[in-house]
């Protein structure tokens, strides 16, 4: 009796063991292909972060009700001061290193008319991750106090 | 003891399975927030005041005739065919959102004395799914704001919540945006 293995309660354990097994490769391996597969978390955080700074301060018309009222005198700006030096745009958000650099595509679109009006940075590659994140805006044209509605999209990868 | 096996086996996988990436709570959290930051912008955007106008939104509350509407792929209609005319967020939604195929409803919410609250459905596209995303914006009324109360209260069902004073109520307007 000893030296045979109990049937019913071995055969249960062992089964036990397998299924649990089994549960602990799967709830892995979907960590374990993740670095396959197309990721692109940390360009993404880099475009809002980029959004953020330049919706709430670089361009920011500083109204606390509406923090996304943009200054127009101040977007121009941006998009000159980008379009004349790319490379030091690129470093003043961080973007290049010694180890990691990447780059950026900005774009300002009216949403009334479905003009871009403005626009900065490189073409966007063909393939690879790219980040993006959209705004919503207001953009206030200083002289004339007329206000339009814009869409600021940042790409970055 | 077999059972008590079985039954603890069963338990576990039921509980490890639901830990996968594709779960909505890691894989889906850049969409949600994506979602966040567009829908809280257009609010903000329509709450907009220029120099001490109404806002867009509240213009929008004010000119509502209490009817449901629904978009039809090319516009906003209502059950009774009515369309969606003057209207700075059906503006902005079909400008920003419709496009990207991304799914919303717009509700005027109002907390009542007892605390229940009564929602109001100005745009509705159905109910949404379980990975979808709320911003609201509070807009307060005042009894100067509205031309014809007795007609606004008809229609929408917002009412004076205290007749006494200059104030009217408080709307909460809640936007649910999800991916189809």
């Amino acid at each position: 009796m000893d030296n045979k293995a109990q049937m019913h309660i071995d055969y249960l354990i062992s089964i036990a063991i397998f299924l649990v097994s089994i549960i602990f490769v799967f709830s892995y391996t979907a960590g374990l292909f993740t670095p396959f597969q197309s990721n692109s978390d940390e360009v993404t955080l880099i475009a809002d972060r980029i959004s953020t700074n330049l919706v709430e301060q670089n361009m920011s018309a500083a109204d606390p009700g509406t923090p996304n009222l943009l200054n127009g005198t101040k977007v121009t700006d941006f998009f000159n001061i980008s379009n004349n030096d790319y490379e030091s745009t690129i470093d003043y958000y961080g973007l290049n290193s010694s180890y990691l650099r990447y780059e950026f595509n900005i774009t300002l679109q009216n949403i009334t008319t479905g003009n871009i009006d403005y626009s900065t940075g490189k073409q966007l590659p063909i393939q690879g991750n790219i980040g993006q994140t959209k705004r919503i805006v207001i953009v206030q044209n200083e002289n004339t106090g007329y206000e339009s509605r814009s869409l600021l999209s940042v790409r970055v990868w | 003891m077999a059972l008590i096996i079985v039954i603890g086996v069963i338990v576990f996988t039921v509980q490890a399975t639901s830990l996968t990436p594709l779960t909505s709570s890691t894989a889906n959290a850049h969409i949600e927030a994506q979602l966040q930051i567009l829908g809280q912008d257009m609010l903000t955007v329509l709450d907009h005041s220029k120099s001490g106008q109404n806002s867009s939104l509240k213009e929008d509350i004010l000119n509502w005739d209490g009817e449901k509407y629904t978009w039809n792929s090319t516009e906003y209609v209502s059950q009774n065919n009515n369309i969606l005319l003057n209207s700075s967020t059906s503006d902005l939604l079909k400008a920003v959102i419709v496009p990207k195929g991304i799914a919303h409803n717009v509700e005027f919410c109002i907390i009542n004395d007892g605390g229940t609250t009564t929602t109001l459905p100005y745009i509705y596209n159905g109910e949404p799914s379980d990975n979808a995303v709320i911003v609201s914006r509070r807009v307060l009324l005042s009894n100067s704001d509205i031309q014809d109360i007795p007609l606004f209260r008809s229609e929408t069902g917002i009412y004076d919540a205290d007749t006494s004073t200059d104030f009217y109520n408080l709307i909460d307007v809640k936007m649910t945006l999800w991916r189809m």
